[in-house]
């Protein structure tokens, strides 16, 4: 009897247990419109510190009840503070903005070349540490010029400017294989691996940087002022060291799988060129040690189409299809083999991950690798290229119409 | 009162209208007829007017009273025997009783049957002849079929019985009658099928509603509520329909029906969580429709329950789970809007169920002014003006449309009344405590038992051999077995002819 009162009183307290729950109060909530969507990031060397560029959008300007497209001013602000750490420009960007800024929706994070030559690895630890940033946003380098200039140009089709870096870079990547898409998990990722460096992708500002910001540059066919993706920057581990050509880039993807879609031309009948298209690649890599000494083995396979034809090659026979699948897998192999020797002769760095490879297919033979070349293996270190390119469809159309145009 | 009840009637005349006097007043719809049959045998017939059909009565009853050979017939006999003698020979009525308990006489009395009292004599004579005006059978209004039986119960327990009989002909298909409600005297009918239904559960429901002792039953949510397992609940343990198709089904799987004078909606226990998402559609469309729609119920269910609250996180505390251009757009349309997020879906649940029920209390002639208001001023002046976000406006209202997808009202309303709760604890720690809702929610419904059988069978206690018919629907010659939970006696519904002639 007494038990089941003591239970009972006990039962009836628990409620109270729960009580302090209620004394966090509503920690954490921030309200929508009460915080500062960054939507890019861009870094900068400073003369003392760095110099952050944070692009933040406005979302009543950007809001189908107020207007919509048409009306409304600029839609995103930009605010550069010049601080020695990011942690502290973000509290300078409180002293300057009713709202608290959210990290939690970068698209892009944007470094100026200077800084990039200079190493970029202070920089990163703020955003792997804060639990705010997801890591998936793309990194690039503005080429020639700074961060800020590339944050500040807006474009007409994509309303925030963030947003169009983004999208043109998923898309450029996916479907030219000119530009890589790295996140920043990827490139803190490559700066880690053994024998394996980071590439990123050069973004340029075209035309006056400051007009680019005027909301003027949206309202003409041309722009004036526009963003474009333009090569690909080489980094030895944190430090930048130059850029890559459209070719060397073209070769990079397809060593490091990287190849969604591809574009190029081969020589066909007389002078004209025949366009072809890779629509679905697979590169496999293979070390094989022959004599102890590493090979690398990369075998390309490309599902490809006939895009364009400007000669007057007869496509409906099978032995100038055959004679176009040896012509692009040469070519595929081409781009790789002259990718991989100018790269080494320029800037003598493992951007393609063969040492990753090695190590991870046999770790002492890599510590060998080492020891005897320090970090100078890449120029000793064989690589055999082979290529099957399979064409699938030739288009609506087979022979060109050309020879039909009677004069 | 009790007493009263044992009473026996008086054999003289003046003694029992003296009684009736006491007993109903002087209630002016009391009919009392006097005839003298031949020369000394005095009548009384009492009715009570509107309970009884007159035609009949006049017809039938008093023409066959009134013949010229009964005086005759009843000369020279004593009291009793001419009870026995206008019972056997002389009425031409189909439902004739001989009582004596005065309890028993105003009962009757009250359930319009005609007493015939002969002076001298304690036995009366009931002759039921009720007859008042009815709603006829019409379509049932809570629960519509596209296809399907178009009729639905009515108020009339007699009318109801009939409608099951009509659809169970068979001998085992028991009805048992008892009175409920010390004043109201309602009849309350059990119907089962005595060689499906679980002994325990008959007797059980029986003993739960024998133990009720109160005075009134007008609907049947009043028995609901008397033999529930707990009242603790927001989830309904029992089922209710005003489908005679339903309740068949039910009472075919081994449930027991229980039908309430007075009401078109019949209970039926024990039910499962499950029950409150089939519509008796299911069983008639094709099995794969079936299956979808109910997957589409479930998901329903879910959108009631945790739309707004998901909303109000994810908004004040989760925006990184959003993608970027909807984070954008949304706080867009928050710019303006005064409220936090938590207040807004508070005060637009709220208005939600204020116009609801103002839709559903309103008289049908002036209900368009509801949806203008509703609509017009709620929904597009209020977004307009920056009260409230449109996102919200579209959350709830999505949360309004699926609370109907549910076919069964009460399980549409424990997910109403959750909702509010959910959503204060979205406001106040977020989607972690909307995982804490839910948890305490599933917890619960484990816990529930319906007449003994756990709510969420087949699902809580797993039985795959129900799952046949609980979330899918199979095709008909599939479903070769009642659902095991209900303990059955008879647990094959389908013969196996069929896979005799396979082999």
């Amino acid at each position: 009897m007494m038990m089941r009162q003591l239970r009972r009183a006990l039962c009836s307290l628990l409620p109270l247990v729960l009580l302090p729950m209620l004394l966090s109060g509503c920690w954490e909530r921030r309200e929508l419109n009460e915080l500062a969507f960054v939507l890019a990031l861009g870094i900068d060397k400073a003369e003392s510190g760095f110099k952050i560029t944070m692009q933040v959008v406005i979302p009543s300007a950007i809001s189908s009840q107020n207007g919509g497209a048409a009306g409304g001013g600029v839609p995103v602000a930009s605010y550069s503070f010049t601080a020695p750490t990011i942690y502290e420009s973000l509290r300078q960007f409180n002293m300057t903005v009713s709202r608290s800024a959210y990290m939690g929706h970068i698209r892009v994070l944007v470094i100026g070349e200077s800084l990039a030559r200079e190493g970029v690895s202070p920089m990163l630890d703020v955003l792997k540490r804060s639990r705010e940033p997801r890591m998936d946003f793309y990194v690039m380098v503005a080429k020639g010029g700074t961060a800020e200039e590339a944050l500040n140009v807006l474009s007409a089709l994509d309303r925030l400017p963030a947003n169009k870096l983004y999208n043109a870079l998923d898309k450029s990547y996916k479907v030219s294989a000119r530009t890589v898409a790295v996140t920043l998990d990827r490139f803190i990722e490559d700066l880690l691996y053994q024998g394996k460096n980071p590439v990123l992708t050069g973004v340029e500002v075209k035309g006056d940087p400051d007009a680019g910001g005027e909301k003027r540059n949206t309202e003409r066919t041309n722009p004036k002022t526009k963003l474009r993706y333009e090569s690909v920057a080489v980094f030895r581990k944190d430090k930048m060291l130059g850029w890559l050509s459209a070719e060397e880039v073209a070769g990079y993807n397809y060593i490091t799988d990287n190849v969604i879609k591809n574009t190029g031309h081969v020589d066909g009948d007389e002078d004209g060129l025949v366009v072809i298209e890779a629509l679905k690649s697979k590169t496999r890599r293979k070390v094989k040690f022959i004599e102890g000494e590493p090979h690398i083995y990369l075998d390309i396979e490309a599902l490809c189409n006939v895009e364009e034809v400007t000669g007057r090659d007869q496509l409906d026979e099978d032995k100038i299809i055959l004679d176009l699948e040896r012509k692009a897998e040469k070519r595929i192999v081409m781009r790789m083999k002259q990718s991989v020797e100018q790269i080494n002769d320029r800037f003598n760095v493992d951007i393609f991950g063969f040492g990753q490879s090695i190590f991870e297919a046999n770790p002492k033979a890599w510590t060998r690798l080492l020891e005897q070349s320090g970090g100078d293996y890449l120029k000793s270190l064989p690589v055999h290229y082979k290529a099957t390119v399979i064409i699938n469809r030739i288009g609506a159309i087979d022979n060109s119409f050309i020879d039909q145009i009677k004069e | 009162m009790k007493e009263r009840h044992e009473e026996a009637l008086s054999s003289r005349l003046e003694d029992t209208y003296e009684q009736l006097k006491q007993l109903l007043g002087s209630s002016t719809d009391l009919v009392s007829k006097e005839l003298l049959l031949g020369d000394n045998t005095h009548i009384s017939l009492f009715y009570i007017d509107g309970l009884v059909d007159t035609g009949l009565l006049h017809n039938s009853i008093l023409y066959s009273l009134q013949g010229s050979r009964v005086p005759d017939m009843l000369a020279g006999l004593s009291p009793d025997a001419t009870v026995e003698l206008l019972r056997l020979r002389i009425l031409m009525a189909g439902d004739l009783t001989v009582i004596h308990k005065t309890g028993q006489f105003v009962h009757d009395l009250m359930s319009g049957s005609v007493m015939l009292v002969v002076d001298g004599t304690a036995n009366a004579l009931r002759i039921g002849l009720p007859g008042w005006e009815d709603r006829s059978v019409s379509e049932p209004s809570s629960q519509s079929v596209v296809r399907g039986p178009m009729e639905g119960f009515t108020e009339n327990l007699r009318t109801n019985t009939a409608l099951l009989r009509r659809k169970i002909k068979d001998s085992h298909l028991w009805l048992e009658t008892i009175q409920i409600g010390r004043v109201t005297q309602t009849s309350v009918s059990l119907m089962y099928l005595s060689n499906i239904a679980n002994d325990e559960l008959v007797q059980e429901v029986k003993r739960r509603l024998n133990t009720i002792d109160t005075d009134s039953i007008l609907e049947s949510g009043y028995i609901e509520e008397f033999i529930q397992d707990t009242a603790k609940t927001p989830f309904p343990t029992i089922y209710n329909s005003d489908r005679p198709d339903t309740i068949a089904a039910g009472i075919l799987e081994g449930k027991v029906a229980i039908l309430i004078d007075g009401t078109p909606f019949v209970l039926l226990a024990p039910t499962i969580f499950v029950a409150f998402f089939q519509s008796a559609e299911d069983y008639y469309q094709r099995a794969d429709i079936s299956t979808l729609l109910r997957f589409i119920r479930f998901l329903a269910f879910f959108l009631t329950l945790l739309a707004p609250a998901f909303y109000v996180a994810i908004t004040t505390y989760h925006q990184e789970m959003i993608p970027t251009n909807l984070v954008i757009s949304l706080a867009a349309q928050r710019e303006t809007v005064p409220f936090p997020a938590f207040i807004e879906a508070l005060l637009m649940e709220l208005t939600y169920e204020i116009l609801r029920e103002a839709g559903v209390r309103i008289p049908k002639n002036i209900g368009q002014a509801i949806s203008i208001v509703g609509t017009l001023v709620i929904g597009q002046a209020a977004v307009a003006a920056g009260f409230v976000s449109a996102a919200m406006v579209i959350v709830v209202s999505i949360t309004a449309i699926s609370s109907f997808v549910i076919p069964e009202a009460g399980m549409s309303i424990a997910a109403r009344i959750i909702r509010f709760a959910l959503i204060g604890l979205a406001g106040f720690i977020g989607l972690y405590g909307i995982l804490c809702g839910v948890f305490v929610i599933v917890l619960h419904l484990a816990s529930l038992r319906s007449f003994g059988i756990p709510y969420m069978s087949p699902l809580g206690p797993y039985r795959p051999e129900d799952m046949k018919d609980t979330i899918f629907r199979f095709p008909w010659p599939h479903l070769r077995t009642r659902p095991a939970e209900n303990l059955t006696k008879n647990f094959y519904r389908q013969g196996t002819a069929r896979r005799r002639e396979n082999k």
